[in-house]
């Protein structure tokens, strides 16, 4: 057997090498770009011209660059695989080698290749947080002192390059983004003022006591009485997932965990929630699936994740185990939405919406009947707020706790 | 041995909250590794008209003690090596929820040691599983219980 003049550490290093490279690439096209708009702005003369010419087969040719090197990203990928397998064969007695563990180790490569994905994603993040920091100080050098301006600029600023970094990571180059024209902002500032930039309490409400009690509404037909009002609840919450900036559909578990938020008096958009998931534990963006070839697995949570990040958002949730005992734990669960904490639960699809698809799933609880029979839930995955008996959503839960906030908040 | 709290055993437990939001659990199995029983709670990942098995959580029917078992172990364990099979298609879903209901009555009968009829435990999980799903993991894993 030939001896193999590498390993798979070098790969991984040849790899982090070809991904700073594309990124540079990238980086330098739009710079290249940048100074191209500033010169057409600018240049009187026709020197413009002479440098547009260039320019423009420069970034052709840099773009073709960036293609090859992708491809040999794509060629090592195949040769990590290879030689981990290979440093894994292991010779039987009868002679005929064995490869064990084939498909685990298939696995395990996938898995070593996303936790390095993870951390390097991270590490990117941090980059854009040191750049904010930078648009702060030129922000704040030019006399904007209003923190809830400056917090709503940079919010949308890092919402635009997070969303880059995903798709950069899956596969699709940068975009060609202009660095921000600070003055420019200023002056739209000092012209336009700042209407409907005002500062929001970012502290959920911990209340003594809930302060809504039980109405008559009529709801799908339906004539009940219930806790507060939940059609004009829902109305500011996120009703369907998937609607963000970012390239990810499964965030079931992040729009209700806003949707707690927004019902503690902490107003969130599926954007500002998975602006800050991003930003959370190196276990919470893994869970999050972000490098899924598959857009509908992206963004996802499990119950103790959220607890630990709705905590991270100031919202304390206590975690309610579900009993073997259904009248026990849907009383447990009418008493808490009767009585003004916010309720996530984890249910399955198949049982939850009655059809062939399997699969797991977030809901929140909106509202419930005053003899606790039927509750009124939330579902961004079909956008719709929807009534179940009590029986029918206790056979709909998957057995993870229920995220049940510890303060009363509304 | 009381299948209700091998049940309540695996709801308390910190393993079932860091399940993902997109897997789902279906009904539960027997299996026993030295010479000792468990409930198997299998999770699963659905994937266009497949699924992939991601994790068995197993409770200790006599001290319900639970025990996490990753894919690497599983295949470690019981030699699986192929983790993504086909899936029953739910034509009936009220028929399909009563079986799975007669299903997890009997796997309680027996792991409460009140009867131990195996042979219609595995007439009924053939009934709740794809053939994929019976042949690589029910009989893989709990070889002694499904036939």
């Amino acid at each position: 057997m030939g001896t193999i003049n590498t390993s798979l550490d070098e790969i991984l290093r040849f790899k982090k090498v070809i991904s700073d490279t594309k990124y540079s690439i990238s980086r330098l096209v739009n710079r290249m770009i940048d100074k191209l708009q500033y010169a057409k702005n600018n240049w009187d003369d026709k020197n413009y011209r002479s440098l547009e010419d260039i320019s423009k087969d420069c970034a052709a040719d840099l773009q073709q660059i960036y293609q090859v090197i992708s491809d040999a990203d794509n060629y090592l990928d195949s040769i990590y695989t290879i030689i981990h397998e290979y440093e894994n064969i292991t010779f039987g007695t009868t002679g005929q080698f064995v490869s064990q563990y084939q498909s685990v180790l298939d696995k395990e490569t996938s898995a070593r290749v996303n936790t390095e994905k993870t951390l390097h994603f991270q590490e990117e993040l941090g980059k854009i947080e040191s750049l904010l920091d930078t648009y702060k100080g030129e922000l704040e050098c030019r006399g904007v002192s209003d923190n809830a301006v400056i917090s709503a600029i940079l919010t949308n600023y890092r919402m635009v390059y997070q969303a880059d970094l995903l798709n950069y990571m899956n596969g699709v180059a940068y975009p060609y983004r202009a660095q921000p024209d600070f003055d420019q902002i200023v002056e739209n500032i000092l012209t336009y003022g700042v209407n409907g930039i005002n500062a929001v309490s970012d502290i959920p409400n911990s209340l003594s006591q809930t302060r809504y009690g039980f109405q008559n509404i009529t709801f799908e037909g339906q004539r009940m009485t219930v806790y507060n009002d939940p059609i004009g609840t829902n109305s500011q919450l996120i009703q369907q997932q998937g609607q963000s900036r970012y390239a990810m559909n499964g965030t079931c578990g992040l729009c209700q965990c806003a949707n707690l938020l927004t019902m503690a008096g902490v107003p969130m958009t599926e954007n500002e929630i998975i602006s800050r998931a991003m930003l959370g534990t190196t276990e919470m963006v893994y869970i999050m699936d972000l490098f899924s070839s598959d857009c509908g697995d992206r963004g996802a949570t499990s119950a103790n994740i959220r607890q630990e990040f709705l905590e991270q958002q100031g919202l304390p949730i206590t975690n309610i185990p579900i009993t073997t005992d259904g009248p026990r734990t849907m009383r447990q669960l009418a008493n808490a939405v009767a009585a003004g904490y916010g309720v996530i639960l984890s249910v399955e699809v198949s049982r939850f919406w009655g059809g062939h698809q399997r699969g797991g799933h977030a809901i929140s609880l909106l509202s419930v009947t005053s003899d606790g029979s039927t509750f009124i839930y939330n579902d961004t995955g079909r956008g719709v707020m929807g009534r179940i008996s009590a029986a029918d959503l206790y056979e709909s839960l998957t057995g993870a706790p229920a995220n049940v906030t510890t303060n009363i908040i509304r | 041995m009381s299948y209700k709290d091998c049940k309540q055993a695996l709801f308390n437990s910190s393993a079932i909250g860091n399940i993902p939001d997109n897997w789902y659990k279906s009904m539960p199995i027997l299996f026993a590794l030295d010479n000792i029983s468990y409930v198997g709670f299998l999770f699963w990942k659905s994937t266009d008209k497949n699924i992939s098995l991601k994790e068995i959580i197993a409770v200790n029917t006599v001290n319900y003690k639970i025990q996490v078992y990753s894919i690497d172990q599983i295949s470690d364990l019981f030699g699986l090596t192929n983790f993504i099979m086909n899936t029953l298609q739910i034509e009936d879903p009220k028929l399909y929820f009563a079986i799975e209901k007669e299903y997890e009555e009997v796997l309680e009968s027996i792991v409460d040691m009140r009867t131990s009829d195996y042979s219609y435990l595995s007439i009924l999980a053939k009934k709740i599983y794809s053939e994929d799903q019976y042949k690589m993991v029910l009989q893989k894993i709990g070889n002694s219980f499904y036939f």
